[in-house]
Order: structure tokens, then C-alpha cells, then sequence
């Protein structure tokens, strides 16, 4: 069923209740959601502009955190890149002035007189402060190696007055380390124009003694000078600078070289049999090495011979392995494992000065040739499938191949103990390329670089010494190179920043406890408003509902009682009249139904008291006919008796004849009585039937045995003929009965010869009885006269044959009483044919006729 | 020994008949003129097989005496004949209903006397 049909099948009440509730509780919630709604939108509103807020000063906390480090980080970055490479540049500087001085120094030895005494003295006068370490001992742990001595600063400055109290700083002397005044030349010399050394005085043990043709290089300094062809082109005045030139200390061993370590690689510890290298290894063997210059000797307006200088490389390392890029600034050794160091570099971008001696490109004293540098697998791999020695190979390798981290040092080349960095080859170090790039045009400038794990700033400088060989290209003698560790340069900047971030964390966080508790109030409070709503709106829903009952209740109890009134005037009640309270509609319809209950009460009344005369006047018609039956009767009795007795008891013919006629007449009257109260009885409607399903062959049977008689007293043939009959048809067995005996005694009445058929069969549902005589027929005109009362076919039959003329008549009515049909076909002249049709089921028309008699 | 009928009824011409037709069916015969008379006839101990009762009389009617025989067992045995002007089909059942053992209605005539008789009493008279 649908809403709408439910709808209307519900009471007025209920409907009143369901549109009440409808108009007030949906806006109610409606209300109550919109409200809800509100709040909600609100308290998220408010909760996302407290978020945005909180994360707006967050970020800007964060923003101007970081633009001031950032700021901080790249200040100090910038000054300490400005101060390293403002260091390196001095250095290089250095090395340069202190290039030049050798250049003066080679100038006046050339206008000494060539002699041994000249030499020695010239030598001696020529002597340079350096600076070197005492000796170190393995710590007890043998994890590094200590000072033999330290040296103590117990002298601290304090500020002596309060104005110099404010970020008074001092430092305590420098220590450079224990001092020594060293030779700055090992060798002079003075060769004649044929290369043979007339003069050679020496200082120190690098250099071999004795005098040799130099022209012929494998009398050189471990025959790798080969000054010689240069020295011829010289012209007074000029000058030749040679490259370093030392014999390749070897190592077997790079980094930290300590028994503990040892014992962890499971390798001998003998680190003096290795590469020195500053702190790692401070007693390993020193890198020995000499720059010579020369410069051609005038006698009488030509060269008569060419002097010489071997400078003690050692003056050059001294220039980069106390330099710390750090507070520190000095250190009496360098410590390379630290990577804030200084190294130099020649002109062709080869180590000459670094922390570890094993690095500095020398040579190989047996060949007099360079010794092969460290090599990436790539390059070493190319070498060794050459075959050739390291400097035939290097003589067609490309320099600065493709540097990159991302080349790894051949381990090969490590295990061969021949390391020395030629930058040019050494391809996994991809500064060195940024180096040769800086200096390339005479300048300086810096990069940083991520290495061995750290972001390295790399300063390179070059060396302004343009003499000789050197004058070739601008960055002259060579460059200086400085590396730091970029975090330490900005350390405080960082530091701060950490400060910072963790100001911001904590203000963060009390934010987000600020932010969670407002958030904690605002759920609190909408929890609050919804339980609330809630509890406000169901109470008014309910309020609703009890007040919608409540007024359908009124609206309808003045309904509710008409319709009561109405029902029980329905059932009977006609004195029923309702109140009339008041002037609306109800009272009207309370008034209009008391008038309408008047006229039906009044109308009920006359109908009351008619039906009451009209019984009345029926039982007195009933007892009327019943007490003309029973008077009539009595004296027929009499009658009928009498002449009975008079038939049988008199002898003489004529006599029994007369009282026979007597009798006839008394039957004729008896029948015409029976007849005309059985139609008195019919038209009364209080003739009884009594109508069930009968037997009709048997019934059949038993009538036209009655009448076999009579036919045969007339001679006729009488015959039953029956076809597919039921069993049974439905009517008054009694009536049924009278009637067929009445249409047969006719039938043998009429008809003086031929025969009598009594024919049944089934038509549809009905029963169709004929009974068909050979008689004389009836008139068309007569045909449906016959039934009508005191009607005969002919008047003059009448009296010859004895009927009542009421018996066809009395059968149309019965058989109609009992759902049936009765009619005639005739021939006149040749017989009629009498038919009954009866319902073989109980009809509606005999149910409907039972149901107005027994009314 | 005859067979004794009581013929009841107000009518004397009624009785006359009655008394020559079961006289003619060779029982022996007794009459009453009331219902009062028949009660009384058949307290003196007059034995009567048979009663042909008439129901309209005035000082009690038929169905009253058939009630008052019925209800005395002394008559247990007595047959009790309707013998009536009331040819009503329902007042015949009323009749067989309350005691009547069948029913002659007026007028009679001999052939449906004797067939009511010869029902009731099959060994003949």
C-alpha cells in the first residue's frame, strides 16, 4: 500500500496527529539541524583559523629562523672563504717572494769569483728559520701518536682594567715549533760551458759529492736533472728554475699508522719504513728534495761557465705544513687526517708540498724518471695494459680525464706503495681539475666540495713566479691549495640555528598543546550543544506529540461521539438524538442529523404500524381461508360420506346411479375448494414449500403408475420415456407432484384415443418434463389463456369433462414457486404438448422466492 | 372379539358416518360428543383400541385430549386418528408430531378409511 493510501485509510484523529506532528516536529529538527550545522560550521571555522594561524607563525618562526641562519651561515661562510682564500693567496705570495729571493740570491752568485772558499762562504751566509716538531711517540693505547714533550701555556692574560674587560681575547704565543735555522741551499756549483762541474760545495747528506760532467744526466741529482740543454741557451742574466726533484718516498701504508691499526689490518707495524705523514705517521721518512737554479757566469763579455743553486725542498714545505685554516692558525704538525691543510702544488698541477711525504711527485732514483702517481682503476688498468713505464704512458695520456668522485682509486695502485698525486692523473679527485681551472690565468678563488664524507671548501691560489720555465703560463711557479671543513666555518651560525629550531620546536609544541586544548574546549562545547539540541529538541518533539494527541483528541472526541450516536442509531437506538452544543459546524451537522433522525424515527414508525396491519390483515385472510377449508369441508364430508354409503348400500341402479352423481359432484366441489384455497393460499404468499433435491425418476414412476389406471379405463396407451436424466432436480416433491398428476389426468381427460407420453430429459441445467397427449389440441389464442383462472380451452369441455378449471392455473403457479417454467405447444386437432422446465441445481429465483415467503 | 373404536366428534352426522363406515369394517363402536365426553368415556374404563378423533370441538379440542392420552401411560397402546376438516399439509405433521398416529381428513371415504385402519392394525379386524 502506498503512503497517500495509508494515509487515507487512517481515522481523522490520526491524520489530525500525523499533520500536527508533521508541520511542528519537522521543522523542529530541521531547526535543531541548522543549529547544529551552525555551530559545527563555527567551531570548525574557528578551529581551522587557529590551526592556520598557529601554522602561519610557525612558518614565519621557521622563515625567519632560517633566513637568519641562512643569512648567518652565508656571512660566515663568505667571510672565512674571504679569509681562506685571502690566506692561500698570501701564502702563495710567500712562496713567490721567497722565489724571487732566490732568484737575487742566484744573480749575485753568479758575480762571485768560482772558487770553493767563495762558495762555502756565500753558502753559509744563506741560511732560513724553520720550524720543525720534536720527536712523538706511539701513545700507550697505539691508537695515535703523542708529543715526546708537550708544551705548556701556564702564563694566562687576564684584562687588566674593566673597560679592556669586554670581549678581551687573547692568544698565547705562537708555536710553530722548535727552531732551526737551516741552510737554504744544499749544493753550488760552477759548470764550465761543457757541462763538467769545476766547483761544488755542499751542505747537508741529499747530495752526492764529487765532481761530475752534468751534461750527461745520469750524473745528475738521482739522474733526474736535466738542466743542462737549458743552462746552454742562457743568456747573461737569465735565469733557470728546475722543477722539485726528489727521489719518490714509497709508502705501504696511507692514513693513520698506528699499532692499533696495524694489528687491525693484521699488517707488520713499521711506519719508519714507510711514507711520512705529519700526525699519522710522524716518524716515517722524509721526502728530500731540491729546486736548483742557474744562471750563466761572464767572463770578459762571455759565458765562461754557469753557477748553480739546489734549493732544500724543505724551505718549500715549510710554507704549507704549519698552516692551520683554523683559530689554531699554526701548528708545529700537520695533521691530514683533519682535511684542514695546505699543500703546493708545480706548475704542471704535481704535489711538492703536502702533510703526507709519500704524496709529493718524486723520482725514481735507479731510472732518474717520475715514479707512477696514484692511479683510478680506469687509468691504472690503461697503464698496465700499455705496458709501458709510467712516463712513456703519461707522455700520450690526456691530463684531467673525466675527474669524478665517482672513480674509485685501483687498489693495485695503493698495494704498489707509488702514490704520489699528479693531479692531472688523479682522476677520482675532481678538485684538482676545479684547481687547475682557478689558477689557470695567474688567480685564485675557491669551491666547495663534498669529500671523504665532509663539505670541503677548497681554496687555490697561484703562485705569482714567473722565472724561467715558469714565466710560461700565469699561474707560474704553481698554486697554493687550502681545504676546511665548511661546517666549522659556520659553526656558531649552525649552532644558532639549532638554538633557533629548537626555540621553534618549543614554541611549536606549546602552540600545538594551546591548539590541542582549543580544540579539546571546542569538541567539549559542541559535545555540550549537541547533547543539549539533542535533549531540547526530543523534549519539544514530545511536547509536539502530547499536544497533537491532545488537540486531536478535542478536535475529534466531538466526531468520535457522533459517529458513535450514529452507529448506535444505526443499530436501532431511533431515540438517539446528539447535543447541539454551540454555533459551528458540528453543531450543525449534530442538528441537521437529530432532524434527519426524527423523519427516519417518524418514518420507522408508520412503516412499523403499516407492517403490523398489513400482518395483521394477512393473519386474518390466513385463518380466514384456513376456517373456509374446514368449514367447507365438514359438510362435503357429510356429503361425500352419505352418498358413499348410499352408492354401495343401494340395490336398484338407477338409485346407486343418482348417488353416484351425488358423490361426483361433491369430488368436483372438493377439488374446486382445494384449488381455490391452494390459489388463495399462493396469492397470500403463505403457501409453505418444501423445496430439496427429490428423486425424479421415482417420482416420475409413481405418477404414471397412479394414473395407469385411469388410462387404461380409456383404453390409451400411457408411456415414460426418460433420457440422460439426473438423479435428482431441486423443488417441492409434494407440489411437483400435484402438478404432473394434474397435467396427466388432463392429458387422459382430453383424449379419447391414441396415447400419453410422459418424456423427461436433461436441457442445460434444467429438467425438461413433457407430457404429450394425442387430444384434441388447444387454439393458439387458448394457449396461454388456459392458464389463467377459470379458463378452459372450451366452456362446453368443461362440463363433459369434468374439470375445475383452476388446476393449470394452480400448476403455472407452483411450478413458477418453485424456480420452474410451465408452458404448452399445441396442434389443435392433433394433440398438446405440456412441459415443465425445473432448475436441476437450487435456482436463485427459488432462493429468492423461499426468502420473500418466509419474510 | 371386535375391535373397539371411539368415535369423537361434535358433529353428530360426522360420527354417524364414521360409525357406519368402521361398522362396515366390522369394529364395534363408541361415540362422544366432546372431548370432555371422550375423556370421561375412556376413565370408566371402556377398553378402545382405536379413537377417531375430530380436532375443532368446543369444550376440548382433539389435539388437547391426544396430549392428555399421551401423557397417561395407561394409554400406551391406544391408536389416536386425526379426523379433521384441517387439510393443511402443516397441520397433518403437527398432528403426526404430537401423538396422532395418522391423519383422515374430511371428507372421507371408505377406500382411505380402510387403508389408515388396515396400516394400523395389519392383522385385520
Amino acid at each position: 500500500m502506498k503512503a497517500s493510501q495509508y494515509f487515507e485509510h487512517m481515522g481523522i484523529r490520526t491524520k489530525l496527529i500525523v499533520i500536527f506532528v508533521a508541520i511542528k516536529v519537522i521543522p523542529l529538527v530541521l531547526l535543531a539541524w541548522y543549529a547544529w550545522q551552525a555551530v559545527q560550521g563555527l567551531s570548525e571555522d574557528v578551529s581551522s583559523r587557529a590551526m592556520q594561524m598557529a601554522e602561519a607563525m610557525r612558518t614565519t618562526q621557521q622563515q625567519t629562523g632560517k633566513t637568519a641562519n641562512d643569512d648567518a651561515v652565508r656571512a660566515l661562510d663568505e667571510r672565512s672563504r674571504e679569509a681562506i682564500e685571502s690566506l692561500t693567496t698570501n701564502v702563495a705570495r710567500q712562496v713567490a717572494d721567497f722565489l724571487y729571493d732566490r732568484d737575487k740570491d742566484i744573480l749575485r752568485a753568479a758575480l762571485l769569483e768560482p772558487a770553493e772558499a767563495t762558495y762555502r762562504r756565500f753558502l753559509s751566509g744563506h741560511n732560513r728559520e724553520l720550524f720543525g716538531h720534536g720527536p712523538y711517540l706511539l701513545a700507550a693505547d697505539g691508537k695515535s701518536w703523542v708529543p715526546a714533550e708537550t708544551f705548556k701555556d701556564d702564563n694566562p692574560v687576564r684584562p687588566p682594567l674593566n673597560d679592556n674587560a669586554k670581549d678581551f681575547h687573547t692568544r698565547p704565543p705562537e708555536n710553530y715549533g722548535i727552531k732551526s735555522l737551516t741552510p737554504l741551499f744544499l749544493e753550488m756549483t760552477y759548470v764550465d760551458t761543457s757541462g763538467l762541474e769545476k766547483v761544488k760545495v755542499q751542505q747537508g747528506d741529499l747530495l752526492k759529492p764529487g765532481l761530475r760532467d752534468v751534461a750527461r744526466r745520469e750524473n745528475t741529482f738521482i739522474r733526474a736533472e736535466d738542466y743542462w740543454p737549458a743552462l746552454k741557451k742562457l743568456k747573461p742574466g737569465e735565469i733557470y728554475v728546475s722543477e722539485v726533484i726528489g727521489p719518490y718516498v714509497p709508502t705501504h701504508w696511507i692514513g693513520p699508522y698506528t699499532k692499533a691499526r696495524a694489528e687491525e689490518l693484521k699488517r707488520p707495524f713499521n711506519p719508519e719504513a714507510s711514507g711520512y705523514a705529519g700526525l699519522e705517521n710522524p716518524v716515517g721518512k722524509r721526502f728530500r728534495g731540491i729546486v736548483r737554479w742557474a744562471t750563466p757566469v761572464e767572463k770578459g763579455g762571455r759565458v765562461a761557465g754557469y753557477v748553480t743553486l739546489a734549493l732544500d725542498h724543505a724551505h718549500l714545505m715549510a710554507f704549507s705544513n704549519k698552516i692551520r685554516p683554523t683559530p689554531d692558525r699554526f701548528a708545529p704538525i700537520a695533521d691530514p687526517a683533519s682535511g684542514n691543510y695546505a699543500f703546493i702544488w708545480d706548475h704542471k698541477s704535481r704535489s711538492i708540498s703536502h702533510p703526507r711525504d709519500y704524496f709529493i711527485v718524486g723520482y725514481d732514483p735507479e731510472s732518474g724518471q717520475p715514479a707512477a702517481p696514484w692511479m683510478d682503476t680506469e687509468l691504472w688498468a690503461n697503464w698496465k695494459a700499455s705496458a709501458k713505464p709510467w712516463h712513456e704512458f703519461q707522455a700520450t695520456e690526456p691530463a684531467f680525464q673525466d675527474q669524478s668522485l665517482k672513480r674509485k682509486p685501483a687498489p693495485e695502485s695503493g698495494k704498489s706503495g707509488s702514490v704520489a698525486l699528479d693531479c692531472r692523473y688523479l682522476n677520482f679527485s675532481p678538485q684538482c681539475h676545479g684547481w687547475d681551472a682557478l689558477t689557470e690565468h695567474g688567480g685564485s678563488g675557491s669551491f666547495a666540495i663534498f669529500f671523504s664524507g665532509l663539505w670541503k671548501l677548497t681554496t687555490a691560489a697561484a703562485i705569482p713566479y714567473y722565472t724561467g720555465q715558469y714565466g710560461a703560463s700565469k699561474r707560474g711557479f704553481g698554486y697554493v691549495t687550502i681545504g676546511a671543513n665548511v661546517d666549522d666555518f659556520h659553526k656558531a651560525a649552525t649552532d644558532s640555528g639549532k638554538r633557533i629550531d629548537a626555540m621553534i620546536a618549543t614554541a611549536d609544541s606549546k602552540l600545538k598543546i594551546e591548539r590541542e586544548g582549543l580544540q579539546a574546549t571546542i569538541a567539549e562545547g559542541l559535545g555540550r550543544t549537541a547533547f543539549g539540541l539533542s535533549v531540547s529538541t526530543l523534549v519539544m518533539i514530545v511536547l509536539v506529540i502530547v499536544i497533537a494527541i491532545w488537540m486531536a483528541n478535542v478536535l475529534t472526541k466531538r466526531i468520535t461521539v457522533m459517529s458513535g450516536g450514529i452507529r448506535r442509531f444505526q443499530d436501532g437506538d431511533l431515540s438517539l438524538r446528539l447535543e447541539a452544543q454551540g454555533q459551528d459546524e458540528m453543531a450543525e451537522l449534530a442538528k441537521s442529523f437529530n432532524q434527519m433522525a426524527s423523519a427516519v424515527q417518524d418514518s420507522f414508525g408508520r412503516l412499523e404500524d403499516a407492517r403490523h396491519s398489513a400482518e395483521e390483515a394477512n393473519r386474518m385472510k390466513s385463518e380466514f381461508l384456513a376456517n373456509m377449508s374446514h368449514e367447507l369441508r365438514t359438510p362435503l364430508n357429510g356429503i361425500l360420506g352419505f352418498a358413499e354409503l348410499l352408492e354401495m348400500e343401494l340395490e336398484d341402479p338407477a338409485q346407486r346411479e343418482y348417488a353416484q352423481a351425488i358423490r361426483t359432484s361433491g369430488d368436483h366441489l372438493l377439488a374446486l375448494v382445494t384449488a381455490i384455497l391452494d390459489l388463495a393460499k399462493i396469492e397470500a404468499g403463505r403457501m409453505d414449500f418444501d423445496l430439496t433435491t427429490l428423486d425424479l425418476p421415482a417420482l416420475l414412476t409413481e405418477v404414471v403408475g397412479l394414473q395407469k389406471g385411469h388410462a387404461q379405463a380409456k383404453n390409451l396407451a400411457l408411456e415414460l420415456l426418460t433420457d440422460k436424466l439426473p438423479d435428482v432436480v431441486f423443488g417441492d416433491r409434494m407440489r411437483l407432484r400435484q402438478v404432473l398428476l394434474n397435467l396427466i389426468n388432463n392429458a387422459l381427460k382430453f383424449t379419447t384415443h391414441g396415447s400419453v407420453t410422459v418424456r423427461a430429459s436433461r436441457v442445460d441445467d434444467r429438467v425438461r418434463i413433457e407430457v404429450q397427449d394425442s387430444g384434441i389440441g388447444i387454439k393458439l389464442v387458448d394457449q396461454q389463456l388456459i392458464f389463467e383462472k377459470f379458463r378452459q380451452s372450451e366452456s362446453s369441455i368443461t362440463r363433459n369433462h369434468q374439470g375445475s378449471g383452476l388446476g393449470l392455473t394452480l400448476a403455472k403457479e407452483l411450478v413458477e414457486h418453485m424456480g420452474g417454467e410451465i408452458g404448452v405447444i399445441s396442434t389443435p386437432g392433433a394433440g398438446s404438448t405440456f412441459y415443465v422446465l425445473l432448475p436441476v441445481g437450487r435456482s436463485t429465483q427459488s432462493d429468492e422466492k423461499l426468502k420473500g415467503q418466509q419474510a | 372379539m371386535k375391535r373397539r373404536v371411539l368415535l369423537v366428534d361434535d358433529v353428530a352426522l360426522n360420527r354417524k358416518l364414521a360409525n357406519a363406515l368402521m361398522s362396515r369394517l366390522g369394529w364395534q363402536t363408541l361415540e362422544a360428543d366432546g372431548g370432555i365426553a371422550a375423556m370421561e368415556l375412556l376413565r370408566s374404563n371402556q377398553p378402545v383400541d382405536l379413537i377417531l378423533l375430530d380436532i375443532s370441538m368446543p369444550d376440548l379440542s382433539g389435539e388437547e385430549v391426544c396430549k392428555q392420552l399421551r401423557s397417561d401411560p395407561a394409554y400406551a397402546g391406544l391408536k389416536i386418528v386425526a379426523y379433521t376438516a384441517h387439510a393443511g399439509q402443516d397441520d397433518v405433521e403437527r398432528f403426526l408430531a404430537n401423538g396422532f398416529d395418522a391423519a383422515l381428513i374430511k371428507p372421507i371415504n371408505s377406500q382411505r378409511l380402510s387403508e389408515v385402519v388396515a396400516d394400523l392394525f395389519p392383522s385385520g379386524a
